[in-house]
């Protein structure tokens, strides 16, 4: 029985797979409980949003990239506007920012996430979305929020075989047919949901 | 039988692999490798079509997708695909061909006698001329029937069940063509290190090193070809695209591209798609896109038997096919004495080289001249013949203007014509991304224009012809394109070429030649049938323009695009003209090169595919309790939960009055909800809603009504203040990425000093509503931190509390009018919720309602939404003039009071009841009483619906002026049907006006 | 058409939704109606250059301000429209 918490509604469920089976399939994998947060820093206060979010052991990134501390990941997705990713609570991020220097929106549930990885990863994107995947004009550490078959999708480069997708939750079912009949030339495979992880941690 | 199988040779094909297929019903053989037009050649066929207009018999032109005559109708029943060029498609084992446009059969096509004799009546604009009578309605009687005479394959009315794929390919370099100065660009390329891409539309890279005699690196042409492709191929930054057309070019150096991935096999895999889009975003391009031979323009020049002279030997190198067992050569260039030559060492009966030079060049002629083949310098042929194919050519000495002159000619009995009127670089994508082309005389041809797109031509498309200077150019162009985008190896890839056909080529520009009268159809656009006498009508008519040559004669607009007859038609409207070719211009190049496949375009957005849907947290419920789903912009809702024997009326009516007498629950996860957070978000919203939000009460809820800035009603909701400094907006599903993305344009442009920071949060947050008398108590089971009185959560209040272990925010509001409740959670709590409040309700008789019930509750209550909120309305239309706040500014102020939107006829917003017992519809108008067949329009019926509670039809409406309460009206709806239905004005608040019931 | 987002990169038009004519600037919002007449509905509709809003909405969700030429599709040059510095 699926759990009724699962926004792919075991169309992700472990040990499914299809299309060709004489490659090296790509292996997809839901990313569980996952909480996240959008800060935006005010005008001209970023240093003043580091500052507060430092005793929390969060760093800013610069450029369009995340870093990752304690377990959490911190992305760049605009100017002044960061997305937090965190393996267990938000709710400190939101006490740790002041109403001057910037605001926390809990996004915790508007989110699916799904981890791809495999020799065919970036071969698989290009399908979907018109920005070069090789590692030179994506490389790991950064990120791209595009659009995947109408559907918008934030992707997260963990290392040069894995990647990270995250869309709006109503999408994930759709976003999750999208990825398997996509996969049908590769082959896919689904494994075990995982947890966000640090890149150091994540299995190519 | 004319054409044959040689016994030796053929690059392209694997003897090893002998296959059969269906050509016309018929059983036939080939190789792997072969083309459906060499097989069907090297088997004796000549008869590969009928054409167009006239159904006259045609054979083989060309061999690549130039091809205008050997259209064929490839497959059965749902991948069934016509108009597919012979000399493109590859055999496989089981093909299924047929030719086209013929009936009962190719041999013996019964439009031919007629239309041979129709011809006269038949010529270019013939529809304007011919008839044309008697009376107008002449045209209605005539035109089936003229269509179903001419035209070209019938495609198939099955659905397409193939796989169709996109994707996108970035590249530093984009080498467009592998034959000489593609192969040389993509290796220079390469080797300094760039990505490259080297796409060629036939299966194999090398393009005329197949037919060339030269040795490369003292190896043979082929074999160089052979080691480019290997070294390619090993290297991880190059891609090679065969059975790839480029077939556009458009802004920012993106082209577009089709690979026909299965189409040349016999077994597809299903899990590969049969064609795939490519979009390629490319650094640099390089155009090495080769050039296609011109046919000559002369009296037969149609049958059966006349070919190029480069297909002629691209048949003879690649697929080992001789076209026919004698054989003259035409043409004004070297080109000429090299096949044949090549024809000969066939075992073809060369009778003739006929060239229209006066002073062929010597070495060449010595060599034909001691092969035994007559040499006929200064003469042309002018005048093909035979009946369903060529049996001879009648030839005549040129005059000084390269026309026949009277005198002297010889007829010489022939299966097989090879002519060459010279070679039309392919400039298609060059003059797709760049400007005009440009004409070259010493060339004799049109070349690429100045880019406006960052390529470079190389090779024949840019006019060079010797093969060593072709290669140079590749390789120079593909230097200069990495080394600009910082590739530098310095190492440009030029082989050492010693080439027999190196010398030097004055070309004899040849042009029309001259029919007499009487002996036939000179053919310039085999496709389309049009004749040189066309082109002479058209100017003869009036049309000076190129452009409307073309549309006139329909030259140049068949499949093939004029591939083999755009110069010899603009050559054709000079000579009329008295012009210069370059005078008379081109026409505009325009993508595809070559048919694209609409499945290719469209990819795997199809059926199931092709738009995302979203689903709520309680989506699964819905379907579970077999919910009819609708689709709502991107969402599914449900709309019923029909029981057994309902009708969807039925359904909803029951739900709808359950909901006014128990309790119901509908499922509102998709209202769009975007939070407002920041020191100036009460500002904000101020600016943006009509009425105030600066000073709403943290833990109260109030409806907003925002405008467009041209004074017109945009958007509604409720706006909530969950603390000092944060509030969530609701607003209408429809409208919630708009009114988002108008949110975030105001902080960016309009207002960038306010500290407020908008995000979307629909997703965020499941939401239900729970209605109806018995709303209270049922929630009550399930929430313990919350008083839910009218003392502890008031009418417009917002709290939040916890159904279990799960927070929820729980908003006193209500749609329906009745007391009500919306819970609101995270959305992976929304299921568990959804039903837990739902169990705790079945003893007090709750149901779930869906969209329809939804509608005809706040229609009872006259609250708007979308039908009246459709861009044309005001505040004031809609009764809600006084919500406009007066103490501070809002977006559509200053515009909102214009003259026209507050005249005294505009249309208002009233309540209908229906005085029958007939329904009426969205959009059905309103006239007058009196006069039910006036014309005049009143308004229009926004939203209709059954309502339980009065038990009769009511509706919505905007009528102009509003009309009195009591007013007799009049509903027609001319276009879906014929009635017309009694209706009373009245208030549009039908039920419970005062709102006691949602302060119970 | 592809239009150069300062903060994603060169990405295809489709990713954009088109918001008008960046020269205009909205009066504020109690001016009169002849000065929101103007804002709201004239332009200059130029063939050739033109300085126009995009929001990325399939993307960072910035607004653009570009300069295209609206004859051939040109863009010359992308600036982000925002209260925070392009490297914030």
């Amino acid at each position: 029985m699926a759990d009724p918490r699962d926004p792919f509604a075991g169309a992700l469920a472990d040990g499914q797979s299809g299309g060709r089976t004489n490659g090296e399939p790509i292996r997809i994998a839901p990313i569980v409980g996952v909480a996240a947060a959008q800060v935006q820093a005010w005008p001209g206060r970023k240093a003043d949003l580091a500052h507060s979010l430092a005793p929390l052991g969060l760093t800013l990134p610069d450029g369009l990239a995340f870093t990752e501390t304690g377990g959490r990941l911190c992305g760049r997705i605009a100017p002044g506007r960061y997305l937090i990713f965190s393996p267990d609570t938000v709710a400190d991020i939101a006490t740790a920012v002041p109403g001057s220097v910037g605001a926390v929106a809990d996004l915790s549930h508007a989110r699916a996430g799904v981890r791809i990885s495999g020799g065919s990863v970036e071969a698989l994107l290009a399908k979907g979305a018109a920005l070069p995947f090789d590692p030179a004009g994506f490389p790991p550490g950064t990120l791209a929020q595009t659009s995947i078959h109408h559907m918008g999708v934030l992707i997260l480069r963990r290392s040069e075989t894995v990647f990270d997708l995250y869309v709006l939750t109503s999408f994930a079912r759709s976003f999750a047919d999208w990825l398997t009949d996509a996969c049908r030339e590769f082959g896919w495979i689904t494994a075990h949901p995982t947890r966000l992880a640090p890149t150091a941690d994540v299995p190519a | 039988m004319t054409g044959f199988r040689l016994d030796e040779g053929g690059a392209l094909i694997d003897r090893a692999r002998p296959l059969s297929f269906r050509f016309d019903g018929h059983s036939e053989i080939g190789f792997a490798g072969d083309t459906l037009a060499s097989a069907l050649l090297a088997s004796g066929h000549r008869l590969f079509g009928r054409s167009f207009k006239y159904h006259r018999p045609r054979g083989l032109l060309g061999a690549g997708p130039e091809e205008p005559n050997a259209l064929m109708t490839l497959g059965d029943s749902s991948d069934r695909e016509p108009n597919i060029q012979a000399t493109m498609a590859e055999v496989y084992e089981g093909l299924s061909a047929e030719s086209q446009n013929r009936w009962p059969s190719l041999k013996h096509d019964l439009m031919a006698g007629p239309l041979a004799l129709m011809a006269p009546g038949l010529k270019a604009g013939f529809y304007y001329k011919t008839f044309m009578g008697p009376g107008r309605k002449a045209w209605d009687f005539y035109e089936p029937i003229i269509r179903r005479a001419a035209g070209l394959g019938r495609a198939s009315h099955a659905p397409d069940d193939s796989r169709y794929e996109k994707t996108n390919a970035f590249c530093d370099v984009l080498v467009v063509g592998g034959g000489p100065a593609g192969l040389a660009a993509a290796l220079t390329a390469a080797r300094s290190g760039a990505r490259v891409l080297l796409a060629d539309e036939t299966a194999a890279f090398g393009g005329s090193l197949f037919e060339s005699l030269a040795s490369l690196d003292g190896m043979a042409a082929q074999d160089w070809a052979e080691n480019a492709v290997a070294e390619l191929t090993a290297l991880p930054t190059v891609r090679l695209l065969p059975r790839t057309t480029v077939y556009g070019y458009y802004d920012g150096n993106v082209l577009g591209a089709v690979e026909r991935v299965q189409d040349h096999l016999a077994e597809r895999d299903p899990d590969l798609p049969r064609h795939r889009h490519w979009t390629v975003h490319a650094g640099r391009v390089v155009l090495a896109t080769g050039a296609i031979e011109r046919p000559l323009v002369f009296a037969g020049n149609d049958l059966p038997g006349v070919m190029l002279a480069s297909a002629v030997e691209r048949y003879l190198t690649r697929y080992a096919v001789a076209a026919g067992r004698s054989a003259v050569v035409f043409g004004a260039n070297n080109a000429i004495y090299r096949s044949a030559e090549r024809l000969k060492a066939a075992g073809v009966d060369v009778r003739a080289v006929v060239d229209a030079r006066p002073n062929p060049p010597q070495e060449p002629a010595h060599h034909i001249a001691s092969a035994g083949i007559a040499l006929h310098a200064g003469t042309l042929v002018s005048e093909a013949t035979g009946r369903r194919g060529l049996k001879a050519v009648r030839l005549a000495r040129a005059d000084a203007s390269g026309q026949p002159r009277d005198g002297w000619t010889e007829t010489i009995e022939t299966e097989l014509l090879a002519v060459s009127g010279g070679w039309t670089p392919t400039i298609h994508l060059a003059s797709q991304a760049g400007g005009p082309p440009v004409w070259s005389a010493d060339r004799d041809a049109f070349l690429p224009g100045t880019p406006r797109e960052a390529w470079t031509a190389a090779g024949a498309a840019n006019g060079t012809a010797d093969l060593a200077a072709l290669m140079a150019d590749g390789a120079r162009a593909a230097g200069e394109a990495a080394s600009s985008l910082g590739f530098d190896s310095g190492v440009t890839v030029v082989p050492t070429i010693e080439d027999p056909d190196a010398t030097a080529t004055p070309v004899r520009p040849l042009r029309a030649i001259r029919t007499r009268k009487g002996r036939g159809k000179a053919f310039v656009d085999f496709q389309n049938d049009v004749t040189a006498s066309d082109v002479r009508l058209a100017h003869q008519e009036g049309y000076r323009s190129v452009e409307h040559l073309k549309r006139y004669t329909t030259l140049g607009m068949a499949t093939d695009q004029g591939k083999t007859s755009n110069v010899n038609a603009l050559a054709l409207m000079a000579e009329a003209q008295g012009a210069a070719i370059p005078e008379v211009g081109t026409t505009r190049f325009r993508p595809p090169y070559t048919p694209v496949s609409l499945g290719a375009l469209a990819g795997r957005e199809v059926g199931a595919h092709f738009r995302p849907v979203r689903r709520t947290p309680m989506h699964d419920w819905h379907v579970a309790q077999g919910a009819d789903m609708i689709a709502a912009g991107a969402w599914m809702r449900p709309r019923v939960y029909r029981r057994d024997g309902e009708s969807v009326t039925d359904a909803y009516i029951r739900e709808a009055r359950t909901v006014r007498e128990a309790a119901g629950m509908v499922d509102v996860s998709t209202l769009g909800k975007i939070t407002v957070q920041g020191p100036d978000a009460g500002e904000f919203l101020n600016r943006v809603y009509v009425n105030g939000f600066g000073k709403l009460a943290v833990g109260k809820a109030r409806y907003g009504v925002m405008l467009r800035e041209d004074g017109f009603v945009y958007d509604d909701g409720t706006t909530w203040r969950l603390a000092d400094d944060d509030f969530l907006m609701t607003t209408t599903t429809a409208n919630a990425a708009g009114v988002l993305a108008r949110l975030e344009k105001h902080l960016a442009v309009d207002w960038p000093d306010l500290r407020v920071a908008v995000a979307s949060a629909t997703d965020q947050w499941a939401g239900l509503a729970l209605a109806g008398p018995k709303s209270r108590e049922i929630l009550q089971r399930v929430i313990d931190d919350l008083d839910l009185s009218n003392e502890g959560t008031p009418f417009m209040a917002v709290r939040r509390a916890h159904v279990g272990s799960m927070p929820v925010i729980v908003a006193r509001l209500s749609f329906s009018g009745e007391l009500a409740y919306e819970v609101h959670c995270g959305a992976r709590d929304g299921l568990a919720v959804w039903e837990a409040i739902h169990e705790a309700g079945q003893t007090s008789g709750l149901v779930a309602y869906g969209t329809e019930a939804l509608g005809t509750l706040r229609i009872e209550k006259g609250h708007v939404s979308g039908p009246e909120l459709d861009g044309r309305t005001t505040l004031a239309d809609l009764g809600m003039a006084k919500m406009a706040s007066t103490k501070k500014p809002f977006v559509g102020q200053a515009l909102m009071d214009r003259a026209a939107m507050t005249v005294a006829d505009r249309k208002l917003m009233v309540g209908l009841k229906v005085l029958d017992d007939r329904p009426v519809r969205t959009g059905a108008h309103i006239v007058s009483d009196t006069m039910p067949e006036s014309v005049a329009s009143l308004g229009h019926v926004t939203s209709p619906t059954y309502s339980p509670a009065l038990g009769c039809h009511i509706a919505l409406a905007l009528v102009s002026g509003g009309g009195k309460e009591g007013d007799r009206l009049t509903v027609v709806d001319p276009i879906r049907s014929g009635e017309h239905i009694p209706v009373e004005v009245v208030s549009p608040h039908f039920f419970d006006p005062e709102g006691d019931r949602l302060h119970g | 058409m592809r239009i150069p987002c300062p903060v994603c990169g060169p990405r295809s038009v489709s990713e954009f939704t088109y918001e008008g004519d960046a020269t205009v600037t909205r009066p504020a919002l109690d001016a009169d109606a002849d000065a929101w007449f103007a804002a709201v509905y004239q332009r200059a509709n130029p063939r050739g250059p033109h300085s126009e809003l995009w929001h990325h909405m399939g993307g960072c969700r910035s607004i653009i301000r570009v300069e295209r030429d609206t004859g051939t599709h040109a863009i010359t040059g992308a600036s982000l429209v925002s209260p925070h510095e392009a490297s914030e």
